[in-house]
């Protein structure tokens, strides 16, 4: 994966260079066309024909207008297909996608929306647009939407998915995509320790008990070698979206409703992390070095059938398939206290920087971006926009329960410093993990600590 | 005759150093301003020092000023002994030596990142090879938690570091031993001075000017050593294994806290100024005495 992303890289790099060859020397039609030969040779086979029309438009003599996209990497494959169709139907405008590795992308917007140069759209994450609008670094789509006949927000969006980009009734988020964590498990595990493989955990006390029966010493040699329940103790990000939602179903809740006071030493947030480190400090079903394993750690384990039930996200699910086929993985809705809980909505919204370049072929763009026709292809997860999701890719039973737990979701709440929020969590999880304090001491602690960047 | 000469002659060192001082002013001056500038929060039009009072605080910040230098103490003298015992054989009569030298380079030649990779699943405290090997040989009876340990993440890590940079300190003081000439020791032993007396009046000495240099790099990658840390426990548990530069990173890049982290990063660079100048000064002259 990794290697794939820096080949990509390298890639993109190699097409700026010859894209640019190309510009720099408009009488030279010989530069030109061996530049997009070039180009043609390293993007393969599929991509020859929009190439092609690329050509054409050139050679009609018009400069093309440049729209930058910033993404992540993850859906490089449709991207590919995405480019070459859309500068087919607007041959004046070039899309250039960038790759920003998701750790760094953040950090690059941010940055890249303080400065002057920066991307004309770019992918975030649902927690970074609402903190992005409220410092005033977007341009609102609000003037665009009004105008467009391509977008019919009121009816063709998810509202829930809506929320965290809208700031003072003005829109500077779109979502394209719709992500919920499921209960991931191991159904061959679950028929050897005799469970029934169709009826997996509903609510706290059954997790607890169907994790105890899939804690298991196999050799018996005093170790024990597969777990029930794979823990996420470590990474702030990967911690904060499997806690709060635990967080939620107990009837408890990160901050006051006008984010003003913590609310993490309430009655509800001591049981939560009661139960969520119970599991490891009180009922031993889950990996002794959780405090070290982020989700990635808990997948692999999962995929090396060390761990029987995590809690993880629709790619990764695709992921486990990949990398572990010969697993028979059921997906089941996520249990919490007392039945299935909301998920915390994750996915991607679309935003435009505040001094982008070409905010006008950014939003044709966009309006071609999130119509149903590319958004029926384009998300691994479930497009925001709800008539793409009728297609049948979404037919299968895995995918049906991701559906099923989309509407059993609620957005976190917009903390002006969400990310110091997750670091709290964390801390307070890990010293519950390593017996440093009780649930009780390090809830207290992590409160206060709260209410002082609340303020 | 003469007068033309000198006048040819007149050199121009501002004009052959200007393009260094242009890089440096460019790549270190306006660096350090800036962050000097960014630290200090703003009251109005008056800048204030709101920030470094806060960090001075911060319990956090205190605890990784503690942890920063208990690192210190658990990397270098150890990667300085284990570097300067491998050089010492290697310099000696065995076979196999290039082989052995290639052998003993290999951790520096990997990517830091690999390491911590592969060194966060050796210490993994369920499925971890290390928890296997021990017990399969019998010396613990059940898995310990290694990194996952509070007590002992940041001595684990420190085991990672030394295994990865001592190759280079090996390498370094090889270099030096191979450059004290054979004569010496031929006539050491000529007076019957043994190994270890060979070692301690003969290579020790020589080898200081090598060591001096050797002790500062190391002292200052090891204050510097983001990557182990940050890869192998985050920080944590809880952070109690989180050294400075963690602190820095969390609250500037994660946190967005830009003005907050800058102020972090000029008292840590105070301090390790503060300790090169001292240590520079301490050693001048000894290394003068020495080398004569």
């Amino acid at each position: 994966m990794k290697k794939r992303q820096m080949m990509s890289v390298v890639l993109c790099a190699a097409m700026l260079a010859a894209s640019g060859c190309g510009n720099s020397s408009k009488s030279g039609t010989g530069d030109t066309a061996e530049g997009a030969r070039a180009e043609e040779g390293a993007k393969g086979e599929e991509e020859k024909e929009g190439e092609a029309k690329k050509d054409e438009g050139a050679a009609s003599g018009q400069e093309k207008r440049v729209v930058t996209i910033w993404y992540d990497g993850t859906e490089e494959e449709s991207v590919k297909r995405l480019e070459p169709e859309f500068e087919a139907l607007h041959p004046d405008i070039d899309l250039q996608f960038e790759i920003v590795p998701y750790s760094d992308l953040s950090t690059k917007e941010m940055v890249a929306c303080q400065s002057s140069v920066g991307p004309d759209v770019m992918w975030q994450s649902y927690a970074w647009t609402n903190s992005f609008a409220k410092m005033g670094l977007l341009t609102s789509y609000s003037s665009y939407l009004e105008q467009s006949d391509a977008i019919d927000l009121e009816n063709d969006f998810d509202p829930v998915a809506l929320e965290l980009g809208t700031v003072e009734g003005e829109i500077y988020g779109l979502p394209w995509s719709m992500e919920a964590m499921c209960l991931v498990y191991n159904k061959d595990m679950f028929r050897d320790a005799g469970l029934d493989p169709e009826a997996p955990p509903t609510n706290w006390d059954e997790l607890i008990q169907c994790a105890k029966a899939l804690t298991i010493d196999k050799d018996g040699d005093g170790t024990i070698d597969q777990y029930g329940y794979g823990l996420v103790g470590n990474l702030t990000g990967n911690t904060w979206f499997r806690f709060v939602p635990e967080l939620w179903s107990a009837g408890g809740e990160v901050a006051s409703e006008d984010l003003t006071i913590g609310t993490l030493n309430s009655p509800e947030a001591i049981e939560t992390m009661t139960h969520y480190a119970g599991l490891l400090t009180e009922h031993h079903v889950a990996p002794e070095g959780s405090v070290n394993n982020g989700a990635a750690e808990v997948r692999t384990l999962f995929n090396n059938k060390n761990v029987a039930m995590y809690v993880d996200g629709q790619a990764a699910v695709k992921n486990i398939q990949k990398d572990a086929p010969d697993i028979d993985v059921g997906v089941a809705l996520w249990p919490g206290k007392n039945g299935p809980l909301n998920a915390g909505l994750g996915g991607y919204y679309i935003a435009t920087p505040k001094n982008a370049a070409n905010p006008e072929d950014a939003w044709t763009f966009i309006e071609y971006f999130l119509s149903k026709e590319v958004q029926e292809y384009f998300p691994i997860a479930f497009p925001a926009n709800l008539k793409a999701r009728e297609t049948d890719r979404f037919d299968d039973p895995i995918s049906q329960v991701f559906a099923e737990q989309i509407t059993h979701t609620q957005n976190f709440q917009p903390l002006a410093d969400t990310p110091g929020a997750q670091q709290i969590i964390l801390d307070a999880v890990q010293s519950c993990f390593t017996g440093m304090s009780t649930p009780e001491e390090a809830m207290n602690e992590a409160n206060e600590a709260l209410n002082q960047i609340l303020q | 005759m003469n007068k033309i000469k000198k006048k040819k002659r007149k050199e121009h060192p501002f004009f052959y150093l200007l393009p260094t001082l242009v890089i440096l002013c460019l790549l270190v001056a306006y660096p350090l301003l800036n962050n000097l500038i960014n630290s200090l929060s703003m009251q109005g039009m008056f800048p204030t020092w709101a920030n470094y009072q806060k960090l001075f605080s911060d319990k956090y910040f205190r605890q990784d000023l503690k942890n920063t230098f208990q690192w210190l103490f658990y990397t270098v003298p150890f990667e300085m002994l284990l570097g300067l015992l491998i050089a010492i054989l290697l310099n000696g009569k065995i076979g196999m030596k290039k082989f052995f030298r290639t052998i003993f380079i290999i951790p520096w030649v990997i990517p830091a990142v690999v390491v911590c990779i592969i060194w966060k699943w050796i210490y993994n405290a369920d499925y971890g090879i290390l928890n296997y090997i021990l017990q399969a040989l019998g010396l613990i009876q059940k898995n310990q938690l290694w990194v996952s340990d509070p007590k002992q993440v940041l001595q684990c890590i420190a085991v990672v570091y030394v295994w990865k940079i001592s190759p280079f300190v090996m390498i370094m003081y090889l270099s030096g031993l191979q450059s004290i000439s054979a004569d010496i020791y031929e006539s050491a032993r000529l007076d019957g001075a043994n190994w270890l007396q060979q070692v301690g009046y003969i290579t020790l000495p020589l080898l200081f000017p090598v060591m001096r240099s050797v002790i500062l790099v190391s002292v200052i990658w090891s204050l510097n050593s983001f990557v182990y840390i940050y890869s192998i426990s985050g920080g944590g548990p809880a952070r109690v294994s989180e050294i400075v530069q963690i602190f820095i990173y969390k609250t500037g890049i994660e946190q967005y806290n830009f003005q907050y982290s800058a102020a972090a990063a000029n008292v840590f660079l105070l301090i390790v100024m503060v300790i090169a100048f001292v240590y520079i000064s301490m050693t001048e002259k000894q290394d003068k005495e020495m080398t004569g």
